[in-house]
């Protein structure tokens, strides 16, 4: 038997399969902060009422996509758990260094704003231009961060901790493919040319139906792998010549809408959210562009809706390695009825003053930072997982409470929050 | 849009005590004052001298100046013994919950300040939103069983009867596919 | 000379399913519309529904034509006025009604987008009821395939509900999630039947994206299908007549695409008919201008049940007395409705209403049956928008409780528990075609335009009676599963907004007006579309079996003015 050492390797798919994992699990975070960011009543000033409208429906666009990529996240997780891999639920905090995906492009926590459009644009691009070519604002050669320069005002020069190594070293990164589309290209190749590639239990294959997204397709053979693979590609940056239906198309639209609306002055869409908040600093936030979160209050809130956030991957973790249904139903709704209310709140409260030089001129709101610690050890199976997650729902439940009676801004959310975790834990 | 009328910031703490709310829409409460003005008489008392809404606002200040304890019991205790207030207060948390007062509506600018509709955990229908899916799952703001409608329940449907839907009424949407 | 290949008269969704797919052959297509102008910009493609939606925000009384423009010069009925527009005789009112613009009802219908059962095809040869449509299932079946995917249907192609799909031609969306509410119901009556029928809930097929589609987005929830969705999330006919109008925005146009032109503003009134029985025009009018002809080759009138009828019949000439493609005497004839029994109930804990679309489950598994030739067929809507119909809900239920001196936060606690604890299962029941149920132009009233008004005799028959019984009977079975409390009937009908039967299709020029393919019988060139050519309905909407119908049509139109096969 030959061994052909160029050829893709099982090690390497589940590497890239992992790296594909953080990247949905990541996006989707940056779409649902940036879609928490948007306005929702005139009352908050800078819109008509026709323009309330349109920035509603890219709120509404906005989460769509991120559901999707809750979607693909879990295809990657059928995928990897196919192949003999275990699901990724890890990622790090934001932000990281433009290099630190090859994508090259800046990765972050960013309020809504024609930038973040056109970075998200850039994200699920397609790889190749078969028909038409790209709109000429899309850097297409290799995106550099400095194309988004608002996005990374508030770093320091150096942007890149790597940058003064010579070229012979290999800069550190995840992956060599540089879009989104040339990686899955990647993955899908390997599916077809590694033999034997599917060795996983097929019983561990999630079934979408039970998590609301009947699309998912379990993995079973090559073939499904590359339905899966298809499916999440097509979602992405769209067939060739279908491109409005896919998430570049609708980020075009909405691009194209806000230059539109933008020409009256005053149109103001998003609230004065800050880039990046942070209540702490964390081992791997060692690149800038994170502003830390002063007001006690604030991080508080914060603090507790990054906990429901890591309990919910940690349910996600129930049902995916575990086959737990009834904690796949609790994910959702603490995503839904805890995790996306709060995040929404945070953008009303302030990220409060520390007397640095700007400050007064910085934004004044915060947002959702999903922040993650390290280490993170792998939940256990049940019986003990499970009550690792009921005992910290049921603290979160608690804390909710407490929060909401110190009776400051957002209240009602913290003590609808406590009511709903209560309820989840009641029926887990 | 409707012009402030110098009171606003009375009439705004009225509604707020009455509908025990906080951070209501300025320009939306004009609207509901000049809702609640058309709709009631033209004049108030025994000689007719005052606009009922003067009366209303300056019982308001009456009770709101004894202090805010209690305020919002004893408010309701006296507008409600007042053929005349009763009714208007009545009418102005009419038009707060549903946005409007039989034919009046607010302007489409505050078509979203209708207070009904948070107040079920929904979204006022028509602005794009919230989610997609977001329908399947029980919305943020859980709904609990209150102590009076769990009285009205035991002793036999206040509802019951079909209500007869007037033309002053918003009619459902006919449903039409 | 012509002024046009084909000249539709109607831009709603049959006309612009029909001109979309000729315009793609090739063929010059003109639509004509009463409507004064279109929501959108066939330019650019951009949507122009904003000016609608605020309409809509506007209107004192939401009712289904609250978004929209009411033209004096081409009246809309409006439930809130059915009788500025209808002369109602009665014995019982028509209650269904239209709008009368650029895209039509669709812009204001639900999004239901079921396939007729396949014994609704041959009622008379299998239950004695009714008459046979020209065609079976099996005929439209690959058309219905088609239509799904032209108007962008989500659905479970798992989920069997009475009309066999092809192996391999599933849905074009995965379904429309299951609300809350419709969980809960799911859950109660699993295993419940009545009468013999299994009462199965389940997500109904509907023309509401949840993926991103023909360049609109998902559903949002926005709560609001009725009148207008404000992000263009369900399907209506603007999608078509833009493609038809600007192929370039087609993402799937074939190179040699025509441009169709769109006439707005003008009102269809007569037919006229040449000597050799060919159709030679059709007189348009529009306010304070003078009546003018268009011609063409061939001409679809695509207006909709009511209005096609009345045209047919204002067209009367001495040699032909009946009016336009009525040797039969059966064009204006045999108006059904979709017949809907409202029933409502209260449940024991709160189902969270008023969130996403307006409903989102149904029964379809007592839509067919022996029982059909004694009584009429039903489905089971079930809402999500609690007692809004029945009762107006939300707005009644806070107008009750201030009125019982709630304030404060007791009144908030009320109005959530209230409101959210309703529940409501709507019937429509299977009619039974009557000829004596009809629409006439009224000998006396006119319009604005000077147009005569539809005089609609209309009577519900005692097959829809006993079918309403029997919805009756399996609404309690359900309401008693639910442990639900208060249960109650509307007294009375509803319509369904289902205008159908009034220029039947058949294969007996006798008895009916059209063929299979909605080709008049008397005059060759005159085709007719829409849900007037249905000669029987089950209790499904009709309008994805109107799409079908229309875009086999279509296809019979592209071969015959191209002489290649199959356009779809």
């Amino acid at each position: 038997m030959t061994v052909a050492v160029d050829a893709p390797t099982r090690d390497e798919l589940i590497r890239q399969l992992a790296v594909a994992a953080e990247l949905e699990h990541g996006l989707c975070l940056q779409y649902l902060f940036t879609a928490a960011t948007l306005k929702d009543s005139i009352d908050e000033g800078g819109l008509t009422d026709a323009e309330l409208i349109a920035v509603r429906s890219w709120k509404g666009t906005l989460n769509f996509v991120a559901a999707q990529e809750m979607l693909h996240f879990a295809q990657v997780c059928n995928l990897a758990i196919a192949v003999g891999g275990q699901p990724n639920f890890s990622r790090p905090n934001f932000p990281q260094r433009p290099g630190y995906y090859p994508t090259g492009l800046p990765w972050g926590l960013w309020p809504f704003g024609l930038d973040v459009v056109e970075l998200y644009a850039c994200y699920e691009r397609p790889a190749q231009w078969l028909h038409g070519a790209p709109p000429e604002w899309l850097p297409l050669d290799r995106p550099a961060a400095s194309t988004f320069p608002s996005l990374l005002a508030d770093a320091p020069a150096v942007k890149d901790p790597f940058a003064h190594l010579p070229s012979r070293f290999e800069r550190p990164q995840a992956v060599a493919q540089e879009t989104i589309g040339q990686l899955y290209t990647a993955i899908a190749l390997a599916f077809q040319e590694i033999r034997g590639v599917i060795i996983g239990d097929p019983a561990r294959q999630l079934d979408g139906r039970t998590m609301g997204i009947p699309q998912l397709v379990r993995v079973v053979d090559v073939s499904s792998a590359l339905r899966g693979i298809e499916l999440v590609v097509e979602q992405g940056e769209g067939l060739a010549d279908d491109r409005p239906d896919s998430h570049f198309g609708a980020f075009l639209t909405m691009r194209q809408q806000l230059v539109d609306l933008s020409t009256r002055p005053g149109f103001a869409p998003a609230r004065d959210v800050a880039a990046n908040p942070l209540s702490r600093l964390h081992i791997d936030n060692n690149y800038p562009g994170w502003r830390l979160i002063t007001d006690p209050y604030t991080r508080a809130v914060n603090d507790l809706n990054s906990e429901v956030y890591r309990t919910m991957l940690d349910l996600l973790a129930l049902v995916i390695s575990y086959g737990d249904s009834a904690a796949g139903a609790a994910a959702l709704r603490v995503m839904t009825g805890v995790v996306a209310p709060l995040g929404e709140a945070l953008t009303h409260l302030p990220m409060g003053t520390d007397g640095s030089p700007g400050d007064s001129v910085r934004a004044a709101f915060a947002g959702p930072s999903f922040e993650v610690d390290y280490p993170a050890p792998p939940l256990p199976p049940p019986p003990a997982g499970k009550v690792i997650v009921l005992e910290r729902l049921t603290r979160c439940a608690a804390w909710a409470e407490q929060l909401a009676a110190a009776g400051l801004a957002e209240a009602s959310v913290l003590a609808a929050a406590s009511r709903t975790l209560t309820d989840i834990v009641s029926q887990l | 849009m409707t012009t402030e009328p110098p009171e606003l910031d009375v009439f705004i703490r009225l509604s707020e005590v009455l509908l025990d709310a906080s951070g209501l829409s300025r320009s939306a409460a004009a609207e509901v004052y000049a809702i609640v003005v058309a709709a009631a008489p033209a004049r108030y008392g025994i000689d007719g001298s005052q606009p009922p809404m003067t009366a209303l606002l300056a019982t308001f200040a009456e009770q709101e100046a004894l202090g805010a304890e209690g305020l919002a019991d004893r408010l309701v205790s006296v507008l409600y013994a007042d053929g005349t207030l009763g009714p208007m207060a009545k009418n102005l948390i009419i038009t707060w919950y549903n946005g409007g007062l039989g034919l009046a509506v607010l302007s489409p600018a505050n078509y979203g300040a209708a207070l009904v509709w948070p107040v079920i955990s929904a979204q006022p229908p028509g602005l794009p939103g919230p989610y997609y899916g977001s329908w399947a799952y029980p919305p943020p703001n859980l709904v609990t069983e209150p102590a009076v409608a769990a009285a009205a329940a035991s002793d036999g449907a206040a509802m019951a009867a079909p209500v007869q839907v007037s033309a002053t009424l918003r009619t459902p949407a006919e449903e039409t596919s | 000379m012509t002024d046009c290949d084909v000249l539709i008269a109607g831009a709603g969704i049959a006309g612009a399913l029909i001109g979309y797919q000729l315009s793609r052959a090739g063929i010059a297509v003109t639509f004509v519309d009463a409507g004064d102008r279109a929501y959108f910009d066939a330019a650019t493609g951009a949507d122009q529904r904003d000016e609608l939606v605020r309409r809509f925000f506007a209107a004192p009384v939401k009712t289904t034509n609250s978004a929209f423009p009411n033209l004096a010069a081409a009246p809309s009925p409006d439930e809130g006025a059915l009788n500025a527009y209808f002369v109602e005789r009665g014995p019982a009112p028509f209650q269904s009604t239209y709008l009368r613009m650029v895209g039509g009802t669709t812009y204001h219908w639900l999004g239901t987008a079921l396939r007729y059962t396949p014994g609704t095809f041959a009622e008379r040869s299998r239950y004695g009821r009714g008459a046979d449509w020209p065609f079976g299932y099996d005929e439209l079946e690959p058309w219905y395939w088609r239509a799904e995917q032209a108007i962008g249907v989500a659905g479970d192609d798992a989920e069997d509900l009475g009309s066999p799909r092809a192996p391999g031609q599933g849905y074009p969306m995965p379904p429309v999630p299951a609300s809350y509410n419709d969980q809960l119901v799911m859950a109660a009556t699993a295993g419940l039947c009545v009468d013999g029928l299994p009462v199965e809930f389940r997500t109904t097929p509907q023309s509401r994206n949840t993926l991103l589609y023909q360049g609109r987005p998902a559903c949002a929830g926005s709560a609001n299908c009725i009148p207008i969705c404000p992000i263009q999330a369900k399907y209506d006919a603007s999608v078509h007549l833009k493609w038809a109008m600007n192929p370039s925005l087609d993402p799937s146009s074939p190179s040699g695409a025509r441009p169709a032109r769109l006439l707005t503003g003008l009102t269809v009134t007569r037919v006229l008919v040449g000597p050799d029985s060919q159709v030679s025009g059709l007189v348009v009018k529009a306010p304070g201008v003078e009546e003018r002809v268009l011609t063409a080759r061939t001409y679809v009138l695509a207006l909709n049940a009511i209005e096609n009828a009345k045209v047919l019949l204002c067209s009367a000439t001495e040699s032909l007395p009946n009016g336009v493609a009525n040797s039969s005497d059966a064009v204006g004839r045999y108006l059904m409705d979709h017949d809907v029994k409202i029933t409502y109930a209260r449940l024991p804990k709160p189902a969270y209403l008023f969130r996403g679309p307006l409903s989102t489950a149904g029964v379809e598994s007592m839509r067919e049956g022996s029982f059909r030739s004694r009584r009429a067929a039903f489905r089971i809507e079930l809402q999500n928008t609690g007692w809004s119909w029945a009762a107006g809900s939300p707005f009644t239920d806070v107008t009750a409780l201030v009125n019982q001196g709630l304030t404060g936060a007791a009144l908030r606690k009320a109005v959530a528990w209230q409101v959210n604890t309703q529940i409501e299962l709507n019937g429509l029941i299977e009619p039974e075609p009557d000829p004596s149920n009809r629409v006439r132009p009224s000998a006396t009233l006119r319009d604005a335009l000077g147009v005569p008004r539809p005089e609609l005799t209309y009577s519900i028959g005692q097959y829809s009676i006993d079918g309403a019984a029997a919805f009756w009977t399996a609404a309690q079975a359900v309401y008693q599963r639910l442990g639900a409390t208060e249960v109650a009937e509307v007294p009375g009908w509803q319509g369904a907004g289902h205008l159908m039967g009034t220029h039947r299709m058949g294969t007996d020029p006798a008895s009916s007006v059209c063929d299979g393919y909605g080709r008049t019988f008397d005059h060759p060139n005159l085709f007719l579309t829409g849900s007037g050519l249905f000669p029987t309905v089950d209790a499904a909407n009709p309008t994805l079996t109107i799409a079908a119908v229309a875009l086999r049509t279509a296809a019979q139109l592209v071969e015959a003015f191209t002489g290649k096969g199959d356009a779809a």
